[in-house]
């Protein structure tokens, strides 16, 4: 078995909040809470979770956009957590981002070429030619056509947009994709073509995707594995089949039980949720789910559970939860 | 965002704006009219229609009446018939002349501080908003400092100590002028810092300066030409506030002088001077703030359909 290509462990991230006439830090956002796990060559990661689990700020931080407060990034075999900007550069060639709002993601005041061919001038890679060369194969790759390089992106629809913004991600032909809710803003009707063209690019040009998501039927297609996130923590992960058919954690359950199954005839029974997520500003103590979880007890309240295995052999199953037995 | 009407393809959105400007009829008469003045001031800045001594130098006796018949004194000494355009002031020197030497003085006074307020707003609002921290506490301090007195005691104090005269004034203005500039570029680069975009540049390891370059600037611009347009006519309208408190330009006709100058007059009934001269202002400022308008209208990204 090869290395992993990504390995994170303990990875924590907490934003400041400031307040007051001298703009004193008041408080603290903890927005990833020791989030650890690994991620092989070749495969799918999804990311899901409601708004404000983290799961973005995770994408943003693997992709050093923010600085990460403990913890390491472990990718091709370098901790990058800790680079400067300049060490920094050999590993931003390998690691791409497609961003969640096709409308945002893409200077308006720039054409297409000028947007797919960026990160090649940012690295100085080949001349003019061939940038331009470049950018036409990456536009027939993702499937618009060579004229869309002299157009504005307000010329485009949402799944265009999105279609220039995979292709500027794969210019500098990098390993590892990290999609933040690549179609969460696109029209159904235009999603599964930009999933699947994201599917077709994975198997040419053998990549790996970290895929956030709070669709869970996406992820469920596009992933080999998931990981559930919750304020902060990933409470469970596993491969996508065995995540799907058996969840072990409460949260996942739930999460799970609401997503519509598009069969009228198969009923199954809800388990809602009460109350709102807590701020992240003020985590609850012991299992930061244990507001809200049908099951918790005492310990709950007390304890914060580990990550630990909990399958009868096979691939790992991983689960954050003191009642889940082996 | 797709409209079914043919549009031409591969427009960027300065050519899309400069389309909907150009349709724009009340933008495009204020352009006009803008630019009738701007012509007038190139050809006086050119010695084209009229001197400074012209415009210093009596002509014949003193308030003339306009469209009236008088005796004008020829360079030479000698007397010649003629009929007044706009009436002689109170020292006999011809006022349309004076108005129109005038329009050189607003053009130069609007042009100089509004570029230069700009230019400053824009620059201190790029390197506040982007890279935050002690640079940005410190300016936005400097920021509030001006802000909280009101312009005109600042503009009346720093004439006042670069002493009469159209350096004074334009040091005054712009020294003013920049904080507003200012302000709005930084929470505009705020704004901008956030989008995806930038995120995008920054996630390819993009410089800095080719993110304010390429990413932010650029997306500046309706701010600038509106601005641009907005401090020019403040800056024309404080130059006759200045001038009118003894403050402004000192032995050169301008609006402002000649507004203060004259306003004795207008009790004697003499009232062209001060017509004329408020007349040309209110043109020249009206056409600017349909100008602003229609640039706010055909820039503004929001906008631009």
């Amino acid at each position: 078995m090869s290395a992993p290509l990504l390995t994170v462990s303990g990875l924590k991230k907490h934003f400041p909040v400031k307040g007051g006439l001298l703009r004193r830090v008041t408080g603290w956002v903890y927005a990833l809470n020791g989030v650890s796990f690994t991620l092989k060559e070749g495969d799918t990661l999804g990311l899901v979770g409601e708004s404000g689990c983290g799961k973005s700020t995770l994408g943003r931080t693997l992709m050093r956009l923010y600085e990460p407060t403990e913890g390491s990034i472990v990718f091709q075999g370098r901790d990058i957590a800790k680079l400067s900007n300049k060490e920094l550069m050999p590993y931003r060639r390998e690691m791409a981002m497609v961003f969640q709002d096709p409308y945002a993601s893409l200077n308006p005041r720039m054409t297409v070429s000028d947007v797919v061919s960026a990160p090649m001038r940012a690295h100085g890679v080949g001349s003019a030619q061939d940038r331009r060369d470049r950018v036409a194969e990456l536009l027939e790759v993702v499937g618009l056509r060579a004229q869309a390089a002299t157009r504005y992106p307000h010329e485009f629809s949402g799944g265009q947009r999105q279609r220039v913004g995979i292709a500027r991600a794969l210019v500098l032909q990098p390993k590892l994709v990290i999609a933040d809710e690549p179609v969460s803003a696109l029209d159904v009707s235009i999603r599964a073509q930009v999933v699947n063209l994201m599917m077709r690019l994975k198997e040419r040009f053998r990549l790996t995707y970290v895929f956030i998501a709070h669709d869970l039927s996406i992820v469920e297609y596009i992933s080999t594995h998931v990981a559930v996130m919750y304020l902060g923590h990933v409470m469970e992960k596993a491969s996508s089949k065995d995540l799907y058919a058996n969840p072990r954690h409460p949260y996942t359950q739930a999460l799970i039980s609401a997503n519509p199954v598009p069969d009228p005839a198969r009923r199954r029974e809800k388990q809602v949720l009460k109350g709102e997520i807590p701020s992240p500003m003020a985590p609850p103590a012991g299992c930061v789910f244990n507001t809200r979880c049908p099951l918790a007890e005492e310990r709950c309240r007390a304890e914060v559970p580990v990550l630990r295995d909990v399958s009868k052999g096979g691939d790992e199953h991983l689960v954050a939860c003191h009642l889940v037995k082996e | 965002m797709t409209s079914d009407a043919p549009k031409a393809l591969g427009q960027s959105l300065l050519q899309k704006s400069l389309r909907k400007f150009r349709r724009d009829k009340f933008g495009m008469a204020a352009l006009a009219v803008v630019a009738v003045f701007g012509l007038i001031a190139l050809g006086v800045k050119a010695g084209l229609f009229c001197t400074l001594d012209q415009a210093t130098t009596p002509v014949g006796d003193q308030f003339v009446k306009p469209f009236a018949a008088y005796e004008r004194r020829l360079p030479d000494g000698t007397r010649a018939k003629a009929v007044s355009v706009f009436g002689t002031d109170i020292q006999g020197r011809d006022v349309f002349t004076k108005l129109v030497y005038s329009i050189k003085q607003a053009f130069a006074i609007g042009l100089i501080v509004s570029v230069l307020s700009v230019l400053v707003g824009v620059v201190l609002g790029c390197i506040s908003g982007y890279f935050g921290g002690i640079v940005d506490d410190a300016l936005l301090w400097v920021y509030t400092a001006i802000n909280s007195v009101p312009f005109i005691l600042w503009i009346i104090s720093i004439s006042y100590a670069f002493g009469r005269g159209f350096t004074g004034v334009v040091v005054a203005l712009a020294c003013t002028f920049w904080v507003g500039v200012y302000f709005n570029v930084r929470s505009e680069v705020h704004r901008l810092k956030e989008m995806e975009f930038v995120l995008a540049s920054e996630s390819y390891g993009a410089s800095k300066w080719s993110i304010i370059f390429r990413d932010i600037v650029p997306n500046l611009t309706h701010l600038i030409f509106v601005f641009l347009s907005l401090d020019f006519i403040a800056a024309v309208k404080n130059e006759v506030l200045l001038s009118f408190l003894g403050l402004g330009i000192a032995g050169e006709p301008s609006w402002g002088v000649m507004i203060a100058n004259a306003r004795l007059d207008l009790l004697a009934g003499k009232w062209w001077e001060v017509t004329g001269a408020t007349v040309l202002l209110f043109i020249l400022v009206m056409a600017f703030n349909m100008l602003t308008d229609a640039l706010q209208d055909a820039f503004d990204p929001k906008k631009v359909g």
